[in-house]
């Protein structure tokens, strides 16, 4: 892999930190009057995800760290791993494992597609599309003609995923959800 | 592919009455513009700051980091009072606040103090503002000193490395990665740069003129004792958080000029950077230099106050991501 110097260091590049994949969200160049210069950056560890900042002298470099995202399709689970598909006309499945898929595990429906972030060609980190289309698999019976009333109860989706719905859907129905706040957004358009 | 400016054309404009107003001023006070080569055989020693090159059918050559040897040239032939505004380039330097390619206006008076050349650069720079109506108060004067008692309760003149490391890792813990290793009188100048550059630039919103900078950070300016402190004789104005202007009391010590140049470039190889050498012309010059107070100042971050822009790349027409 190619190392890149701070001056290259620019949003969105991916580097290896400590032996972890990182990925630079922000790179303040500092100029001290006389002195020597430094960046201050700001990254996001793709293991973890957490973000943190530090220095570099100016000039210093990181190794690039190989890490790609596809498009790829949910196909099943063996339990210990979640596969999914290229979608890219090659149909290569990779597992992920349950820290790759920890926070969309419970908006993963078969042949819906997922951002997958491989690292060494490993997924190390799978991100639910933002919007997704899911059956009621339980709920309490719906109450006919209120349409109009503000008040919710609770769905269970057929992904496993419980989500507040208004009081007039029923069990079989399918939902649009934001799976970035795990709001009922409407029904799906059949 | 997008062929427009950065800035709006409200600030290509206002860069324009920028302008003006700076040449009349000068002219009023019959300091003469002049014009020097922007492409030099040599350039700056200084260990932090990164020269461009240009290979020409003379061989190397370098891209003015300020104009300063050519107007040193033109103050010791004879030339009076002068004054420019150029392009300066600095290798790798580009931010918010930092373009690789910037304008600077420097001038030079001879037999004139710094404290003279502070009075002058506050007159230009209150024209400035009142031309573009916006907030200006006489700037504070303040010591290097000063603002490190107030701000972290030490003489920065006087402190060990140790404590200044302590304090800097609990203060900015998130700041203090890139001082590593280094040893001695370079890490007590990147420490005192750290602690100043998180700690206090950023504070520095109202006008402020600062002195009495440590020995280390003199540059081609005198040294001397000043309230029991031997201290570089310059100061900086700082505006907005920004440094605007920085101003020497001109050494004129060909000596001197030497042994710096001769320590800069033990510190360049020591960083693993090429070696500059001293301008010759600049040595040969040295010696019928008069006495000399010279400033450069950051035209471009000037207009970022001037007109309440955020970021250098508000005021560039293009700047170097898009020239």
């Amino acid at each position: 892999m190619a190392s890149y110097s701070t001056n290259e260091f620019k949003s969105g590049l991916k580097v290896m930190l400590d032996g972890d994949p990182c990925s630079i969200l922000e790179n303040e160049f500092v100029k001290p009057g006389k002195g020597q210069a430094f960046s201050r950056v700001r990254m996001r560890n793709l293991i973890n995800g957490r973000v943190w900042e530090r220095t570099f002298k100016s000039g210093e470099s990181l190794e690039g760290a190989d890490v790609m995202e596809y498009e790829m399709e949910y196909v099943y689970s063996d339990g210990e791993y979640w596969h999914f598909m290229k979608t890219d006309g090659s149909y290569e499945q990779l597992g992920a494992d349950k820290a790759a898929v920890s926070e969309s595990l419970q908006w993963l429906k078969e042949t819906e597609q997922y951002a997958v972030t491989l690292w060494n060609d490993n997924p190390i980190n799978v991100a639910a599309p933002n919007f997704i289309e899911l059956e009621v698999a339980d709920t309490d019976p719906g109450l006919k003609g209120d349409t109009a009333q503000g008040g919710t109860k609770p769905a269970t989706l057929s992904t496993g995923a419980v989500v507040k719905v208004p009081l007039f859907i029923n069990i079989g129905e399918v939902l649009r959800i934001d799976t970035r706040t795990a709001e009922y957004q409407g029904r799906a358009k059949s | 592919m997008s062929f427009e400016p950065a800035a709006s054309l409200e600030i290509i404009h206002a860069r324009a009455q920028m302008l003006t107003v700076i040449r009349q001023y000068f002219l009023s006070r019959q300091i003469i513009e002049v014009t020097t080569p922007v492409l030099a055989a040599n350039t700056v020693t200084d260990p932090n700051i990164e020269s461009l090159s240009v290979a020409t059918h003379q061989g190397e050559m370098f891209l003015q980091t300020s104009p300063e040897f050519a107007m040193k040239r033109l103050l010791a032939a004879g030339s009076g009072p002068i004054y420019q505004i150029c392009p300066a380039f600095r290798a790798g330097e580009e931010g918010e606040r930092h373009n690789p390619e910037f304008t600077m206006l420097e001038w030079y008076r001879p037999n004139t103090s710094l404290s003279g050349l502070m009075d002058e650069l506050q007159h230009l720079v209150e024209l400035l503002a009142t031309n573009f109506g916006v907030v200006w108060s006489v700037p504070r004067r303040v010591t290097y000193h000063q603002l490190f008692e107030a701000r972290f309760n030490l003489n920065p003149h006087q402190v060990d490395v140790r404590e200044l490391l302590i304090l800097a890792h609990r203060e900015f813990p998130q700041s203090v990665q890139h001082l590593g290793a280094a040893e001695g009188a370079k890490q007590l100048d990147d420490v005192r740069d750290l602690l100043f550059s998180q700690g206090i630039e950023k504070s520095l919103m109202s006008p402020h003129f600062v002195t009495g900078f440590p020995i280390s950070q003199a540059a081609l300016a005198k040294t001397g004792e000043v309230d029991g402190e031997d201290v570089a004789l310059r100061f900086e104005m700082y505006w907005y958080g920004l440094e605007i202007a920085n101003a020497y009391d001109e050494l004129l010590d060909s000596s001197e000029l030497v042994g710096r140049a001769e320590k800069d470039n033990k510190q360049r190889k020591e960083d693993g950077k090429p070696t500059r050498q001293l301008d010759n012309r600049l040595l040969s010059a040295m010696d019928s230099l008069p006495q000399c107070a010279g400033i450069a100042v950051g035209i471009d971050r000037l207009l970022m106050c001037l007109t309440n822009s955020q970021s250098l790349e508000d005021v560039l027409a293009f700047p170097f991501s898009i020239a």
